[in-house]
C-alpha cells in the first residue's frame, strides 16, 4: 500500500502555481499500472518516490531521470515538500519518507519493522533496499547497461575484497604484535643467558679492576721513588756546582782558548757518561739476580767526577762493565733458549701485523674468526709470555748500553789525556783551570730538572694518595709490592713499560665496563620487553597464523582476479571483442548465461521463450529450445521487456522498489512477463513497490496485484 | 570459480556480509578443509 502527499510550488515569473495530487489518488496499491495524459502528475509521483528513497545518492541511475529528480529539489524556480508511506505485503514493515518544508533540503527516511524505528541513511537504505527507477528506452543499449552493471559489481567486489584483506592483515598484525608464547620462551632463554653472562662479566671485571689497582700502586710507587731519586741526585749535583762556584769566585779566569775548548769537550763526554751510568744503574737494580746484586753497589760507588782530577776514567768502571756484560750474557742465554720466547716473538709479530686490519670484517679461513676476534685470542696468549719477552728485550738493551759505555770510556780517556797535557802547559804559564759559562748553562738545566721532577713526583704522590697511601709510606709499600707474586712478572719492566702497562690495563678495564654496561642495558630492555609481551592478551587465532596467512593469499589472489583479469574480460564484452584465451572465452560464456538468467523470458513475434544465453559480443539470444534470435531482429517493445525482466532478476535478496516510466513501446503482451514477475516477487516479499507508468488519453489506475 | 571457499567468499561479498563475519566463516571453512585433508 502506498500513501502519499506533496506540494510543489512553481514560479513561472508571471505567476506562481501550486501542484498537489489531484487526478491520481493519494492512496495506491503496491503493484499498480498508471496511465494518464501529460501533466497528470504520474511522472512527478515517480520522481518524488525515487527522490524520497534517496535516489539521487544511487550510483547507477538513468541520467535523464536523475536530472528530473535533481530539478525538483535543486532549482530556483520550484519548491517541494512531501511525505509518503509504504507498507509491505505482510504489513509488518513500513517505510516513511519526508521532506517536511520547502526550505529544508533534508530528506528523512524511517523504517518501522514491527514498530521498531530505524533512520535509514542513504547508504543504509541502498544496502537494505534495491531501488530500480528506469525508462526502458533503446533496449539493446540497455542490455549493454546490464553488462556495465556487472563491471561495476566486479569493481565493488574488488573494493570489498580489499577491505577484507585489510581486516585479515590487521588480525595477522595483532597476532604478531600480541602475546606469543614462542617469542616469550625465546626471549626468556635469551634473558637467562644474558644474566649468566652479566654475572661472569661482573666477576671478571672485579678481577681486572683489582689487578689494575695493584699494578697502579706498584707503578706509581716505582715512578714516585725513581723520580724522587732523580730529583735528589740533581739537587746534589746542583749543590756541588754552587760550592765550586763559591770556591773559584775570586780566582783569575785566565786560561788558554785551546785548554778551554778541550775542557768543554771532556765535560760533555763525562756528563753524558754520568747520565748513562745512572740509567744503567736503575736498569741493573731491576735486572740483577740476588747473587749478583753486590756488583750494583760497586757500580754506584764509582765516581766519574774524579775523572777531572785523575785525567782518566776510573779503571774500575771498565772492569765492572765487562763483568756485568758477562753476567747479562749468561742470563740472556738462559732465557733465549726457552720455547716461550720463540712463541712470544711469533705472537708479537703476528699481533703487530694483524693490528693494521683490526677493523676489517674479513673472517679468517681455517680459524672461523674475524681479525678482531683472532687478535683477542692472540693477545690473550701473548700476555702469558709478555713478561719473558720484555725481560729478554731489556737484557739485550742493557748489554748494548754497556757496550756503548765501554766505547765512551775509551774515547773519554783519550780526550782526558789531551786535557792533561794542556793543563801542564797552562800551569807552567801560571794559569788555573776554571768553570766557564757552560757551567752556568748546566746549572740552569739542573735547576729546571729539579723543579720538573718535583712536580712529576707530586703527581705520582697524588695518585697514591687517591689509593689511600701517604707519601711517607710509599717507599715501604713499594718493597712490599715488589715481593707480591702478581707483581713479580713486572719487576723487569722499565718505568716507561710500566706506564704503558697501566694504560693498556686501564683501557681494558674501560672496555670491560662498557661491554658490561651494554649487556646490562640489553638485559633491561629484554626484561622490559618480556614484561610487555607477558602482559599482552593472546589473540584467539595465534595458533592459526598459517591458516590466516593462507586466507590472506586467497583474498589477494581473488582481488587480482576481480580487479585485473575479470575487469579486462568485461571490458572486452562491452567493446564487443571476442575472447582470445580459453579463460576469457569461458568467462564470456558465463556472462551470457548470467544475462539469460537475468532476463528469463522473452516474447518474439507471437511466442514466448525461456532464455538460455544472451551473447552481446555475437549479438544474439539463445533460447532453451535451441532457437537463436538476433538482437537486431527483436521488436523494440520485446527488447524493453527483456531489459526490465533483467533488472528485476536480482540475486542479492534485497527487497525491490521498482518504478518504470514511459513504457510506451511495450504492448500488453510484452508487459505481461513483467507483471508476472512483479507478482512472484511480491508474493515472496522481495518486491515492496511495483509501479508502471504509461502515457494515455485519460487517467486510469489498474491494480496488478 | 571452482574452489568452494572462493565461491562462498564471493557469495558473502555479494550479500554485503561484514568483514568480521566473513573472517569467521573463512576460518571455519579452512578448518573444515584441513580436517578433510587430514
Amino acid at each position: 500500500m502506498i500513501e502519499y502527499d506533496y506540494t510543489l510550488e512553481r514560479d513561472y515569473l508571471d505567476e506562481k502555481r501550486t501542484f498537489v495530487p489531484a487526478d491520481i489518488p493519494k492512496s495506491l496499491e503496491s503493484l499498480v499500472y498508471i496511465e494518464g495524459p501529460n501533466s497528470s502528475g504520474k511522472s512527478t509521483l515517480l520522481n518524488i518516490l525515487a527522490l524520497g528513497f534517496h535516489g539521487l545518492k544511487k550510483e547507477r541511475l538513468n541520467p535523464a531521470l536523475r536530472d528530473k529528480m535533481s530539478d525538483l529539489v535543486n532549482s530556483d524556480h520550484q519548491k517541494l515538500k512531501f511525505e509518503f508511506r509504504i507498507k509491505n505485503r505482510d504489513g509488518d514493515t513500513v517505510l516513511v519518507s519526508s521532506k517536511s518544508s520547502f526550505d529544508n533540503r533534508e530528506i528523512i527516511v524511517k523504517e518501522y519493522v514491527k514498530g521498531k524505528e530505524t533512520i535509514l541513511t542513504p547508504d543504509l537504505l541502498h544496502r537494505k533496499y534495491n531501488l530500480i527507477y528506469d525508462i526502458p528506452d533503446n533496449p539493446t543499449d540497455r542490455l549493454n547497461q546490464l553488462v556495465i552493471e556487472i563491471r561495476e559489481t566486479q569493481r565493488a567486489y574488488y573494493n570489498r575484497l580489499g577491505s577484507l584483506r585489510n581486516h585479515v592483515r590487521s588480525a595477522i598484525n595483532e597476532i604478531k604484535g600480541g602475546r606469543d608464547p614462542k617469542r616469550i620462551a625465546v626471549l626468556g632463554e635469551s634473558i637467562r643467558r644474558t644474566k649468566a653472562e652479566v654475572e661472569a662479566a661482573v666477576a671478571d671485571q672485579r678481577v681486572e679492576e683489582e689487578s689494575l689497582d695493584l699494578i697502579e700502586r706498584y707503578t706509581f710507587s716505582q715512578l714516585y721513588v725513581s723520580t724522587v731519586d732523580g730529583r735528589d741526585s740533581a739537587s746534589c749535583e746542583l749543590e756541588a756546582m754552587e760550592k765550586m762556584e763559591k770556591k773559584t769566585k775570586n780566582q783569575i779566569r785566565k786560561v788558554s782558548n785551546e785548554y778551554q775548548s778541550q775542557y768543554r769537550t771532556v765535560r760533555t763526554l763525562v756528563d753524558d757518561m754520568i747520565e748513562k751510568k745512572k740509567e744503567i744503574s736503575s736498569q741493573l737494580a731491576r735486572t740483577l739476580l740476588k747473587d749478583d746484586k753486590h756488583h750494583l753497589k760497586v757500580w754506584d760507588r764509582i765516581d766519574l767526577q774524579a775523572s777531572y782530577d785523575d785525567f782518566e776514567v776510573s779503571e774500575l768502571l771498565d772492569t765492572e762493565t765487562i763483568a756485568l756484560q758477562r753476567i747479562l750474557h749468561e742470563m740472556s742465554k738462559e732465557s733465549s733458549n726457552t720455547k716461550e720466547l720463540a712463541e712470544a716473538k711469533v705472537l708479537s709479530d703476528l699481533i703487530g701485523f694483524l693490528d693494521h686490519y683490526r677493523n676489517s670484517d674479513v673472517v679468517l679461513p681455517g680459524v672461523g674468526q674475524t681479525v678482531d676476534g683472532f687478535l683477542s685470542i692472540l693477545e690473550e696468549h701473548y700476555n702469558r709470555f709478555k713478561a719473558t719477552k720484555v725481560k729478554s728485550d731489556n737484557l739485550t738493551g742493557l748489554m748494548n748500553e754497556l757496550t756503548a759505555l765501554r766505547g765512551s770510556i775509551r774515547y773519554a780517556n783519550t780526550e782526558l789525556a789531551k786535557l792533561k797535557e794542556l793543563k801542564a802547559v797552562n800551569t807552567e804559564n801560571g794559569q788555573v783551570d776554571l768553570a766557564d759559562e757552560q757551567d752556568a748553562h748546566k746549572k740552569e738545566l739542573l735547576e729546571t730538572k729539579v723543579k720538573s721532577l718535583s712536580e712529576i713526583a707530586q703527581s705520582y704522590m697524588i695518585e697514591m694518595r687517591k689509593k689511600g697511601v701517604r707519601e711517607d709510606a710509599i717507599a715501604a709499600g713499594l718493597d712490599e709490592l715488589a715481593v707480591n707474586v702478581a707483581i713479580k712478572p713486572y719487576r723487569v719492566y722499565s718505568n716507561q713499560q710500566l706506564k704503558e702497562l697501566v694504560n693498556s690495563l686501564r683501557m681494558k678495564v674501560i672496555a670491560g665496563a662498557n661491554s658490561l654496561k651494554d649487556k646490562i642495558n640489553a638485559l633491561t630492555i629484554h626484561t622490559s620487553e618480556l614484561k610487555r609481551l607477558e602482559s599482552l592478551e593472546q589473540h584467539r587465532y595465534t595458533e592459526r597464523l598459517p591458516d590466516l596467512e593462507s586466507i590472506l593469499k586467497r583474498i589477494q589472489r581473488l582481488e587480482n582476479q576481480m580487479g585485473v583479469e575479470y575487469d579486462n574480460n568485461i571490458s572486452s564484452i562491452i567493446n564487443k571483442k571476442a575472447g582470445s584465451s580459453e579463460p576469457e572465452k569461458a568467462y564470456q560464456v558465463e556472462v551470457a548465461k548470467y544475462l539469460g538468467r537475468k532476463v528469463g523470458f522473452i516474447r518474439h513475434i507471437h511466442d514466448e521463450y525461456t532464455v538460455s544465453k544472451i551473447d552481446l559480443v555475437a549479438g544474439n539470444i539463445v533460447t532453451h529450445s535451441g532457437k537463436r534470435i538476433r538482437l537486431t531482429d527483436m521488436g523494440t517493445g520485446q527488447g524493453q521487456s527483456a531489459y526490465l525482466s533483467g533488472l528485476l532478476n536480482t540475486e542479492d535478496g534485497r527487497p525491490i522498489i521498482a518504478l518504470f516510466d514511459e513504457i510506451a513501446m511495450m504492448d500488453e503482451k510484452s508487459m505481461e512477463p513483467i507483471y508476472k514477475k512483479f507478482r512472484d516477487l511480491h508474493k515472496k516479499g522481495r518486491l515492496l513497490v511495483g509501479i508502471v507508468v504509461q502515457k494515455g488519453e485519460s487517467v486510469r489506475i489498474i491494480s496488478k496485484a | 570459480m571452482k574452489d568452494d571457499i572462493d565461491r562462498e567468499l564471493i557469495k558473502m561479498i555479494s550479500r554485503d556480509v561484514d568483514n568480521e563475519k566473513m573472517f569467521e566463516v573463512l576460518m571455519k571453512l579452512v578448518t573444515k578443509r584441513s580436517e578433510k585433508d587430514d
